[in-house]
């Protein structure tokens, strides 16, 4: 009785703020997308609002084109990051243990200030080109990638900012990874990539698909790199999202609160098709000794 | 050779993630850094004072900064460490529910979760006032608090506070004793991702704090969309500072007085 | 017909671990590597398996370089993300065997250690002994020439090792298999080896059946390490030990010098018959039942001593005692 009392007290400011805050907001927001707004008298429930997203051409295309770009940019974070936190794992090196240690930079800066960098680097008078053309190679342009319409910007600046929190996220993990179980398949006859496959990459995809959801999650829904580097004419969605909750117009509300409730139920579809993904895989049903 | 190439390459790699740091420092206290110039040609090294004191919003934006964040690792704290201490300890049914509230908001777009909380608050007349910020703030930090302290205790297999109360402590005193001091790691991890979050925060700040609150990073973006660079990177290096000085102090203090906790005062 | 090392050594950072390691493993045996932690067993075996290449020296199998043997871990070291047929099924899978023959193999395998029932269970979903036969099927299923296990049963409970003991040996016999296995246990060795070779400071000190072992270890190292006997120091002089507890003849070994040591095992005296070996008088402090015999501690002038008898001898009893042959001395 005394331990259940214990717990309960410690979950409780939990369980209190999370009903509170989050729960009610999530609330609104469903009861608002299917029109039901008492400030504005409106009691009446109805599937309007959904069915004009889904007839919304550019909504649709604004949601695809986010999801390609954000799926692409955490999806390539992560296999580098993966690849690197093996490379690293046990080397001693200088440049492994520069690189662990130096992985923490843009883990601490936010995600403006990766933007004013990228730009600073890979703007078209940008040090890149400058390097380049110090170099000996005059006549090296760089494609335009601030505000271009493949948003390959974007992508790159997510990559630059998210794969070392993959590599520093799997470089835990990797390096917990024991040896014992790389021994036993190295002595059953495997051979490098074997071991990788077969051993390695069960141990460890857990933690990957993890990473990945995590990264994905974030930059699909984040506003600032899209705003600061994407394209007028081909936003993505958060800019889409913001600049028609900006207009502060009552009658949009019921609209972007079932956008709102789209993307939410695109997002947690997608992380649980990815640990439904990862549950399948070898390793996903490793089941822990109690 | 071969190994020779390896370690070099990941130094690249490693020079690549350290560039940010170096290009803003660079932005901050360099001059004419012109094309084709690789480097500033010349160097102020003042030049952070005299923004400070040529820019009247730098101050009160790093007090904003400062007075939400602070408040926001507070609030963090105050919530996630219990928290993560009933998910270590406890065998419970509900840990899959909780694990589902404790992650949603990672999981949900960020441009939903805070549109939404937006209008929420509005209606509890939490728009614009500094609780609502925290509270916001504190929502987003949740989920990496929890995960980091939760990690941290878990590492620690043996119930070490079930041996200090067999020799006769009580609770309170196997939680200061024991508890306390090994999580102390997990303690500094979680207050510097929280710090970290908070202080990145530019929409949700900026909506929810109804213009009120303007923290370096609400501050910084127009610079940056102005092509204000030099300033942006200027805002960028009192940001960091800001950052990591209280993380600082906090490592320092906190290892401190675990210590003296652990050694002296039993 | 065996497996021979031939001046096998192994370095690492300035440290030899092993040295210069001649050793003989006959075919269809089993062969004990017995010896105190840190003595290099580990180091060998990892040698053995191929998880280790030596410094120096050869690995031969009939004059040519072996193939690495199949290990079964300390800890099993089951996959924890594969089903026990599937960790069964492992090695044949990395040698792309064929499904149909890979599957009837690993059935067969799992037949033949009793655990069919527990093929699609998770090594985390079945008990420590269940978990050393998969650990052994899985490396039998590769018909191993030769088998390495590494302290095999040194987690199991008495009763569950006795039965791995007998299940092992069985195997051993029904598929013939050449079997190494080391451990620091010296109970495990005797009950479950032809062969045992004694490994102390990485080098091969002995040779020898268990019998042989007790009864002339070949130095005093070995005899201090196998233990269960008194040490008397004395004078080896004009063929005649000589210390305060016992003056008489002994057996000398080759590197006997004047100062020496007496090996008398704690199972080798006798005290109702009389030998033509007389060794003392003592005086019985303490008894202890052991299991199979009484163990006593004896006070002799000055000296203690432990003796095993299978007779009940009441505390404070003085009783004449005689070796059962003539001492060992070095």
């Amino acid at each position: 009785m005394q331990t259940k009392r214990t717990f309960g007290l410690l979950i409780a400011p939990f369980v209190v703020f999370t009903s509170v805050f989050f729960l009610i907001a999530v609330g609104k927001t469903v009861s608002l997308s299917f029109g039901y707004d008492p400030l504005l008298g409106h009691h009446q429930i109805t599937w309007r609002y959904y069915q004009a997203i889904f007839a919304n051409k550019t909504f649709i295309r604004t949601l695809l084109r986010t999801f390609s770009v954000t799926f692409l940019s955490s999806l390539l974070a992560s296999l580098i990051g993966l690849r690197l936190a093996f490379l690293i794992k046990r080397s001693q090196s200088w440049g492994a243990r520069f690189l662990s240690r130096i992985a923490n930079v843009p883990l601490v800066l936010p995600h403006i200030f990766m933007v004013l960098v990228f730009i600073w680097c890979f703007d078209q008078t940008g040090l890149l080109v400058r390097l380049i053309h110090l170099l000996g190679w005059h006549q090296f342009q760089l494609p335009v990638l601030i505000g271009d319409p493949y948003q390959v910007g974007i992508l790159l600046t997510y990559l630059w900012k998210e794969t070392p929190y993959v590599l520093l996220t799997l470089l835990l993990v990797v390096r917990q990874l024991e040896d014992d179980y790389f021994l036993a398949a190295k002595n059953l006859g495997a051979n490098r990539w074997q071991r990788l496959w077969y051993v390695e990459w069960p141990l460890v995809q857990p933690a990957f698909f993890n990473a990945l959801i995590i990264v994905f999650s974030f930059s699909f829904g984040a506003y600032e790199v899209p705003a600061l580097l994407g394209s007028q004419k081909y936003e993505l969605l958060p800019v889409m999202i913001y600049d028609l909750y900006q207009q502060s117009d009552l009658t949009l509300r019921p609209l972007i609160m079932s956008f709102n409730v789209v993307i939410s139920v695109i997002a947690i579809g997608f992380a649980g098709l990815l640990l439904g993904l990862s549950w399948w895989l070898p390793g996903g049903r490793r089941r822990q000794r109690t | 050779m071969k190994k020779q190439i390896s370690t070099s390459g990941l130094g690249l790699i490693g020079c690549l993630f350290g560039l940010p740091a170096v290009v803003i420092l660079l932005l901050a206290i360099g001059r004419h850094w012109y094309v084709p110039y690789l480097l500033p040609q010349r160097w102020d090294w003042l030049a952070i004072f005299k923004f400070w004191q040529q820019d009247s919003t730098l101050w009160p934006a790093v007090k904003a900064s400062l007075s939400l964040g602070l408040g926001t690792v507070g609030l963090t704290l105050l919530i996630a460490y219990p928290m993560a201490i009933a998910l270590v300890k406890y065998q419970t049914a509900l840990k899959g529910i909780l694990n589902v509230l404790i992650y949603a908001p990672l999981i949900i777009p960020g441009i939903a979760l805070t549109t939404s909380l937006d209008l929420t608050f509005i209606q509890l007349h939490l728009t614009g006032t500094w609780l609502g910020v925290v509270v916001v703030q504190t929502l987003f930090c949740l989920p990496y608090a929890i995960k980091l302290l939760v990690d941290n205790l878990a590492i620690y297999q043996v119930d070490y506070e079930a041996v200090a109360q067999n020799l006769g402590a009580s609770r309170w005193q196997s939680f200061w004793q024991i508890t306390l001091p090994l999580s102390r790691d997990g303690l500094i991890g979680a207050v510097t991702m929280t710090l970290i979050v908070a202080m990145s925060q530019y929409l949700t700040t900026l909506l929810i704090g109804d213009g009120n609150y303007l923290t370096l990073a609400i501050n910084m973006f127009p610079l940056i969309q102005g092509g204000r660079y030099q300033a942006a990177a200027c805002y960028g290096v009192v940001f960091m500072a800001t950052l990591l000085i209280p993380l600082g102090l906090f490592e320092w203090v906190l290892k401190r007085k675990v210590r003296r906790l652990a050694h002296h005062e039993l | 017909m065996s497996f021979e090392l031939q001046q096998i050594t192994q370095q690492k950072q300035h440290q030899q671990i092993l040295k210069q390691i001649d050793l003989t493993i006959p075919e269809q045996q089993i062969l004990a590597i017995l010896g105190p932690s840190g003595s290099g067993k580990t180091t060998l075996l990892r040698i053995l398996g191929g998880l280790d290449q030596p410094t120096g020296g050869v690995f031969l199998h009939r004059g040519q370089p072996a193939a690495p043997g199949i290990l079964v871990f300390q800890d099993y070291r089951l996959f924890p993300f594969l089903t026990v047929a599937d960790n069964v099924a492992f090695g044949l899978k990395m040698q792309h065997v064929a499904r149909q023959e890979r599957d009837q193999r690993v059935t067969t395998m799992l037949a033949q250690l009793n655990i069919t029932e527990l093929a699609q269970r998770y090594p985390s979903e079945i008990s420590g002994g269940q978990q050393q036969r998969v650990a052994l099927a899985r490396a039998l299923v590769l018909a191993p020439q030769l088998l390495l296990l590494d302290e095999p049963f040194s987690s199991l409970d008495e009763a569950l090792r006795l039965e791995m003991l007998q299940l092992v040996q069985r195997l051993q016999q029904t598929l013939h298999l050449t079997v190494v296995f080391v451990t620091h246990y010296k109970t495990e060795a005797y009950l479950m080896a032809q062969q045992v070779a004694i490994l102390i400071d990485g080098q091969i000190r002995q040779v020898a059946t268990p019998e042989q072992l007790d009864q002339t270890p070949q130095n005093l190292t070995v005899a201090q390490f196998l233990g269960h006997a008194n040490f008397i120091t004395g004078r080896w002089q004009q063929q005649r030990f000589h210390s305060v507890l016992y003056t008489g003849v002994a057996q000398a070994t080759p590197m006997v010098a004047e100062n020496a040591t007496l090996y008398v095992p704690y199972a080798g005296l006798l005290t109702v018959t009389p030998t033509k070996w007389c060794a003392f008088t003592g005086t019985v402090c303490s008894c202890q039942w052991n299991g199979q015999t009484y163990f006593y501690q004896l006070q002799v002038q000055s000296e203690t001593l432990w003796v095993l008898l299978p007779q009940k001898l009441a505390p404070g009893q003085t009783t004449t005692f005689y070796f059962e042959k003539e001492p060992l001395v070095y």
